[in-house]
């Protein structure tokens, strides 16, 4: 009759939207659902893997580069001296330094980390959070895939429905000014909606599909901005200033702190992308100057998330990612920068179902490629998968009705990473 | 080729042992639509792209030379056992005899086994005495008492029945579903085509099961698309709801064609036009203007502007603007320069999916099993994007051929011709007549697609980038008026969309029958009545400009200088709750009720009394006077708006924010 697409389209947003009623009167936010969170801390350009999780202090000066590296709490694994909370925070998380691919080229390097997918010229994939939203909302009061301030595009929905796309804040946490867009409501928006609901009524039931899915969005974008318990969630002045601090000051630091609050509020997946990692130039000033410098921000940002979690219980239900859609050059290049790697990147896992202290793979002495258990991006896009208890084996179905299966036919789940 | 070679001397080998025996069995079509029928060359089992247990079969088994050489060499030939065919791997693993991952098959008893043993035993040739050197011309499918016929027409003349070795598939098994026999199940009324594939070709054949209850009779009306439109629900005995009433007809007339709603003076002007005149007269006013351009604009952009090329986009704008033939920005496409950016495969899809409607990119990868389109087609015609005229002949430029081995391919048409090349005829040429007009009509389906959708709210071939056999239009006749009409005014597009705004399928009412039936309506469906579209934020946004302050563009209130109508955080938003967002809180509507002298302000100032306010209000927002019970719930809050604004800002907020407003019905 319809597309299938269409009817998961309404099946998904009519589900998703049938507590709104009751929700004006929300309970206190907190996280109950069993399904499991996930946080991106997405270092968009590429992360030189080198300066951070894949230290070579042996390695002659042009490779080793510039900055320093310090051994982390797992023997033999060297982070960036700009790690030092990271650094000893190793020995709780799993460390991937094999990751793999053949996609140089930031848009496809990105839609294969986002989406556990090589890109195609008929299809762009749903990305982590477009995959957890079809999988099961966290919580149906908010939105349950969040971008703080926004998505790479191919961290969007991909072909699925566009209500499966991330809500994307347009606006950083950190920054002056931070405001989600849109969502403080006019004066008279509250007497306007009881109007509205009137109206409406009077209009009977809705005509179409397209009809009830706008009436259950525009009632939840309602929820979300005249509820101020909701509106609440976005607000990073109802944490207590030491928290704040224990962040950092900068969009990296506040955007972890607000995916943490996002989290216990009800979503699901909370994307923070923080631009700026394409390094050609100048990578020591790049990554450790500036307000705040790159390195410290994550290092400072990382651990507070971790210690956060923790110590509020909700470690175990909550995985984070850190990673970026390639590594860079090992060889400083002439402008004292480094340039595209895809052929050895590293990534960063902790929380619930991943393991603590697993070292998997490593690279040769310079760097340059994997010497042990090569991973391809989507071995890992499977690893998370599997570690936040998503359906792996959904097919989907594409616009025109082709079946696609969630996973890249030759992905394995990533050896020595997932507890169980 | 050498492997040609080694199959020379396997078979001078094999002669000597089974020189008695006749060739029973060809293997391209016998033998490897067995491994295509049984799942065996399926992308999850042997068909992937690193095949299953050191086996791997070509996907859906259409290659079938490199499936043979898979099956006769590797492994040491183990595979297969020439002197007990019954030991052969080939038909232990099925059998399950062996450890097979795939399960058991078939058994000894069926006719797969038995036809690869016969083949066995007979030498396990590539071609059989009778077909050697044939090749499949024509397939089809006939359905006799719901039992399907397949017959394979070869290039010897000779007809086949090879319904044993088809595999089948409905397009709407909810209507008809059809079983690996070629049985077909009767499910429910409406229409469906069965699918028959054999050997990388397939064939079709249609089913309609009326709709039940009394025979209908519908008129057929003047109107060349109303009368293919009538004859198809007649067929199915599908009857249309009646029109829809007309302050809805304007409003929908006035969005598609003006992207805006009509004025309170634009419905008098339309409703004082006789009723069966109103369309038409309209349309025509409408198509004339400016607005129209503006609102078809963004269509045009996405056929006909390849992202990332270098185009001028306002190119479209200018064209449309002195209504050119579209098929002149066809030939714009191919501008010199032009070809020489990027990957020429992305090109030839591009112009493959947005011109002509059919998706060869899967072809990029794998051939794929509704896809006519091989590999092979695929890289050819992307050649074509590369290839320049040098000293009076076709030359093509260095072209990387991924998996090729870096040999150059013939540039080729679609399907696979050579190119009767007229020299001082420019590549860029050669394909825009070919798009446009080489012994297909699949431009002019395309577009005429691409518009209906626009028009109508959904397509007659869904999934409008990919028509291809197992993907029919929903009424073929319907869609050829409109393909013919189409070409025959010349590629017109302000004829083609007046063609279908003045037909009666256009004119239809979208209100369902009862709540239950929004998604399942099979009048939906087939187009007895029309869907509610939600507006698109764009629409929504230039929609409420034009009510509140008769400005339909941004462009004019920067040059204003006004900050009414600068929404505050306009840029773009990317997901239906940010859309929603921006509706409720951007400040559009706020804005705009708060400038002076905006249209409600002077309804409310202007009006006698508050029943005259209230429905001029409705009038100025849903095109239309309110309804009694809507008097009586507004009445209150309208009197109190004469004299007090904020409840003026707020009944206009919920009349903009209301479900008919949002809504082209």
């Amino acid at each position: 009759m319809n597309s299938p697409s269409r009817r998961q389209f309404i099946g998904t947003s009519m589900g998703a939207l049938s507590f709104l009623p009751g929700l004006l009167h929300a309970a206190p936010l907190l996280r109950g659902s069993k399904k499991k969170a996930f946080i991106l801390l997405w270092l968009d350009g590429g992360m030189s893997h080198i300066d951070t999780f894949d230290g070579k202090p042996e390695a002659p000066p042009d490779i080793r580069g510039p900055l320093g590296s310090i051994e982390s709490a797992t023997e033999g694994v060297f982070v960036s001296e700009h790690f030092p909370k990271i650094g000893k925070l190793m020995d709780r998380c799993s460390l991937i330094r094999s990751i793999t691919s053949p996609e140089g080229n930031h848009d496809r390097g990105s839609h294969y980390m986002l989406t556990g997918r090589r890109l195609t010229p008929l299809l762009s994939y749903p990305s982590f959070g477009s995959h957890l939203h079809l999988d099961g909302s966290g919580d149906d009061r908010v939105p349950p895939y969040i971008a703080i301030p926004d998505a790479h595009v191919y961290a969007r929905q991909g072909f699925l429905p566009a209500m499966h796309a991330p809500f994307e804040l347009g606006s950083a946490p950190g920054k002056p000014g931070y405001r989600v867009r849109n969502l403080q409501p006019p004066p008279q928006m509250e007497r306007a909606m009881k109007l509205l609901k009137a109206m409406d009524q009077l209009d009977g039931p809705p005509r179409s599909e397209s009809e009830a899915a706008r009436d259950a969005v525009l009632q939840q974008a309602g929820s979300l901005s005249l509820n101020p318990k909701l509106r609440e969630l976005f607000d990073l002045k109802k944490e207590d200033a030491v928290t704040q601090k224990r962040y950092g000051n900068g969009t990296i630091g506040q955007s972890c702190l607000l995916a943490r609050r996002l989290i216990e509020g009800g979503v699901r997946t909370v994307l923070v992308r923080d631009k700026g990692w394409d390094h050609h130039t100048n990578i020591l000033s790049s990554l450790t100057t500036g307000f705040p410098p790159k390195l410290p921000a994550v290092d400072t940002a990382v651990s507070a998330l971790h210690h956060d979690l923790e110590s509020r219980g909700m470690l175990e239900d909550v995985v984070v990612l850190v990673a970026s859609e390639f590594g860079r050059t090992p060889r400083i290049n002439p402008s004292g920068g480094r340039d595209h790697w895809s052929r050895a990147s590293s990534a960063l896992l902790f929380g619930g179902g991943i393991k603590k202290g697993a070292v998997v793979g490593k690279t040769d002495a310079r760097g340059e490629e994997p010497i042990e258990q090569p991973v391809s991006p989507a071995d890992l896009f499977y690893t998370v998968l599997s570690a936040l208890g998503a359906d792996t084996d959904r097919i989907l179905t594409t616009p025109s009705r082709r079946p696609i299966r969630v996973l890249d036919e030759e992905a394995v789940p990533v050896r020595g990473v997932l507890t169980t | 080729m050498p492997s040609e070679i080694r199959f020379a001397n396997v078979a001078s080998v094999l002669a000597f042992a089974v020189m008695a025996l006749p060739v029973r069995a060809d293997f391209r079509y016998e033998i490897a639509p067995i491994f295509a029928r049984h799942g065996c060359a399926a992308a999850d089992c042997h068909g992937g792209a690193t095949g299953r247990g050191g086996f791997k079969l070509s996907l859906f088994a259409t290659e079938p030379r490199a499936d043979f050489e898979a099956i006769t060499r590797e492994l040491g030939a183990r595979r297969i056992d020439f002197q007990h065919a019954e030991d052969s791997l080939l038909l232990k693993k099925p059998t399950k005899t062996v450890k097979h991952g795939g399960g058991r098959v078939f058994d000894k008893s069926s006719h797969a086994f038995q036809q690869l043993k016969r083949w066995i035993e007979s030498g396990a040739p590539y071609e059989s005495d009778r077909l050697k050197g044939a090749s499949l011309n024509e397939l089809q499918v006939s359905n006799d008492k719901e039992r399907l016929t397949v017959i394979a027409n070869f290039s010897k003349g000779e007809d086949r029945d090879v319904t044993h070795l088809a595999m089948f598939e409905s397009t709407a098994p909810a209507v008809a579903d059809v079983d690996e026999q070629g049985l077909v199940t009767r499910r429910g009324p409406g229409k469906a085509w069965l699918l028959a594939r054999f050997s990388g070709m397939s064939a079709r054949t249609r089913l309609n099961i009326p709709f039940p209850g009394k025979t209908i009779g519908l008129e057929t009306g003047e109107h060349p698309l109303d009368r293919a439109w009538a004859a198809a629900l007649q067929e199915q005995n599908l009857q249309p709801v009646a029109a829809a009433p007309p302050h809805v007809f304007a409003r929908r007339l006035y969005f598609d064609l003006a992207g805006r709603p009509p004025t309170p003076d634009e419905l008098a002007a339309f409703v004082a036009v006789a009723p069966n005149a109103r369309a038409a007269v309209t349309s025509e006013l409408l198509l004339a203007r400016e607005a129209f351009v503006e609102a078809f604009q963004p269509h045009l952009k996405s056929w006909f502007v390849q992202p990332s090329r270098g185009r001028d986009p306002s190119r479209v704008g200018k064209a449309l603007g002195k209504n050119e033939p579209l098929s002149n920005l066809v030939a714009d496409l191919f501008q010199p320069g032009l070809n020489l950016r990027g990957d020429p495969r992305d090109q030839a899809e591009f112009v493959g999916s947005k011109l002509l409607g059919i998706s060869i990119g899967c072809a990029r990868c794998h051939n794929h099993p509704h896809d006519r389109w091989t590999q092979a087609e695929h890289l050819r015609f992307s050649a074509l994007f590369r290839t320049r005229e040098k000293d009076g002949q076709l030359a093509l430029d260095p072209f990387f051929v991924p998996g090729e081995g870096h040999r150059p391919v013939q540039p080729a048409l679609l399907p696979l011709s050579n190119i009767s090349h007229k020299p001082g005829t420019s590549p860029d040429a050669v394909l825009t007549s070919f798009i446009v007009d080489g012994g297909h009509d699949l431009f002019s389906r395309n577009i005429a697609n691409r518009v209906f959708e626009v028009l109508i709210g959904s397509a007659l071939v869904n999934a409008p980038d990919d028509h291809r056999m197992s993907n029919p239009p929903i009424h073929e006749a319907v869609l050829e008026v409109l393909a013919s009409h189409f070409k025959n005014s010349s590629y017109d597009l302000r004829k083609l969309v007046r063609f279908i705004a003045t037909s009666k399928v256009y004119a239809l009412a979208s209100d369902p029958p009862d709540a239950e039936s929004l998604a399942g309506d099979p009048a939906l469906k087939y187009f007895a009545r029309r869907e509610a579209r939600s507006l698109t934020q764009p629409q929504f946004e230039r929609a409420i400009r034009s009510v509140i302050g008769h400005d339909h563009s941004r462009a004019a209130d920067r040059r204003r200088g006004s900050s009414m109508m600068e929404a505050d955080d306009s840029s773009e938003t990317t997901s239906p709750l940010a859309d929603q967002l921006a509706i409720l809180n951007n400040g559009l509507i706020q804005r705009g009720l708060a400038t002076k002298g905006n249209e409600v302000e002077a309804i409310f100032i202007f009006s006698a009394s508050a029943e005259q306010a209230l429905e001029e209000l409705f009038t100025l927002v849903l095109t239309r006077r309110p309804r009694n019970e809507e008097v009586q719930q507004f009445l209150p809050v309208a009197t109190k708006a004469l004299s007090d604004s904020q409840a003026r800002d707020d009944l206009a907020t919920a009349l903009l924010l209301s479900r008919e407003f949002g809504s082209i019905r």
